[in-house]
């Protein structure tokens, strides 16, 4: 049992596939051989290497969203996105979706075209848009226009509220506090803008009559500048 | 508050997981059915796409690509048997369509310094001893050289070795993915294992 033979056994060997009688003859032949158990070694390591060989984590959030851009990226899903937006649609504004995130427990209704949130006299809750942008896009302007008779805590009375914003690749969150001071509702509407395009997104604010008053339950979210 | 900035990343999971009901205002039952079917697969075929292109915007690019032509067909994926190997033989296709299409011969992010993330479980498999700050050093230089070696192979070699020797995946599952004949799939191994020792012995 020579070194040509462990030479084409090597892989063989490693894998512990041969039959007893030749691997007790080149392991006879490894005692006396430096070479091949020079070579040996070698195998082994790289199998060692090979097999930590490592992957890198995917990008956060892009597992959970990939079905979600799967089916956005979807001609006819497209056009029953830009539908529901609503507004006037100006080509390449990198959003591929806008939600109203569900609030802890309870569900929204989600009318036949346009999402809504029922609220009550006196609520006060926190409402989250979600936007979700394919790219980063710096220097957003967001217009939020509230329906009559609601604000936006920490707003005092006014009826719409600019911001600047960037926006990261993923989801990008707009928590909103509204306070239902009176009347019965209408449409919030929230419009990004980025150079000459815009997006618009709306949401139906009904106020459902009831004469207790009730706090919302989901804690507000905690800001933070993003990097 | 009005004036700085408010929006940042939701953490993941969070807003818009399908079935929530968070998109509004389309009730999303195909894109639910859709998720249900591909989510058990796709871990192992983010892996298989990290694999074939050697590095991550690679790998997310083909792996999407693939999500996205399969949504059209979701009603198709619940009649396949055996959807993991079929999956995979789907996304190593186009792998190979675009790789042809855009003359790739490049593995990864070649041309540049090389980023290998050590973690824990890979010292620990590397490192004979308790690893100080020069074993691990010279444990990235090693993993930095085969990384290199790999890219020096061929892709069908390339390829063949990783999925055997770094995934784990059997003879028989490289010829479901490949579509190449098993007794070529074996030479091919051998093949790759040899060159790979000849580029980290020079």
């Amino acid at each position: 049992m020579g070194c040509n033979r462990l030479k084409d056994c090597l892989d063989t060997y490693v894998d512990g596939e041969l039959p007893e009688r030749e691997r007790a003859g080149l392991d006879e032949h490894l005692r006396g051989c430096a070479a091949c158990s020079e070579l040996l070694a070698r195998e082994r390591r790289l199998r060692q290497m090979l097999n930590a060989l490592p992957v890198s984590e995917p990008s956060p959030g892009f597992m959970q969203e990939i079905t979600m851009r799967a089916s956005a990226q979807t001609s006819s899903r497209r056009r029953q996105w830009m539908a529901a937006l609503g507004g006037a649609l100006a080509a390449g504004l990198a959003i591929t979706w806008v939600a109203l995130a569900p609030l802890g427990g309870e569900r929204e209704e989600a009318a036949s075209s346009v999402a809504t949130v029922t609220m009550t006299l006196h609520e006060t809750r926190t409402v989250r848009l979600v936007f979700g942008s394919a790219e980063e896009i710096r220097d957003a302007r967001l217009l939020v226009t509230l329906p009559p008779g609601v604000t936006l805590a920490g707003h005092g009375a006014r009826q719409s509220i600019r911001w600047r914003t960037s926006l990261r690749p993923g989801n990008n969150v707009l928590p909103l506090e509204l306070v239902v001071n009176e009347g019965t509702g209408g449409d919030l509407v929230a419009r990004l803008e980025h150079g000459d395009k815009h997006r618009t997104f709306r949401v139906r604010v009904a106020v459902a009559p009831d004469a207790t008053p009730r706090r919302g339950s989901v804690p507000a979210i905690e800001r933070s500048t993003p990097a | 508050m009005a004036s700085s900035d408010i929006l940042r990343a939701a953490p993941s999971g969070e807003a818009v997981a399908p079935g929530n009901g968070a998109i509004a205002p389309v009730a999303d039952g195909a894109l639910s059915a859709f998720d249900q079917a591909v989510r058990p697969q796709l871990e192992r075929l983010y892996r298989l796409a990290f694999r074939l292109t050697g590095q991550r915007a690679d790998a997310e690019d083909l792996l999407q690509d693939v999500l996205t032509s399969l949504f059209e067909r979701h009603a198709e994926l619940t009649s396949i048997k055996d959807l993991a190997p079929w999956l995979g033989r789907v996304l190593y296709n186009r792998f190979v369509d675009s790789a042809r299409r855009l003359r790739k011969q490049r593995w990864g992010d070649s041309g540049r310094e090389r980023v290998v993330l050590l973690d824990d479980a890979m010292l620990d498999r590397l490192a004979a001893d308790e690893p100080g700050p020069e074993t691990r050093a010279a444990i990235q230089a090693e993993m930095s050289r085969l990384q290199s070696a790999l890219d020096a192979l061929g892709v069908e070699h390339r390829v063949v070795v990783l999925l055997h020797d770094a995934e784990g995946y059997s003879i028989e599952e490289i010829q479901a993915v490949t579509g190449v004949a098993a007794g070529t799939v074996k030479s091919r191994l051998h093949r790759a294992r040899a060159r790979l020792r000849e580029l980290l012995a020079g």
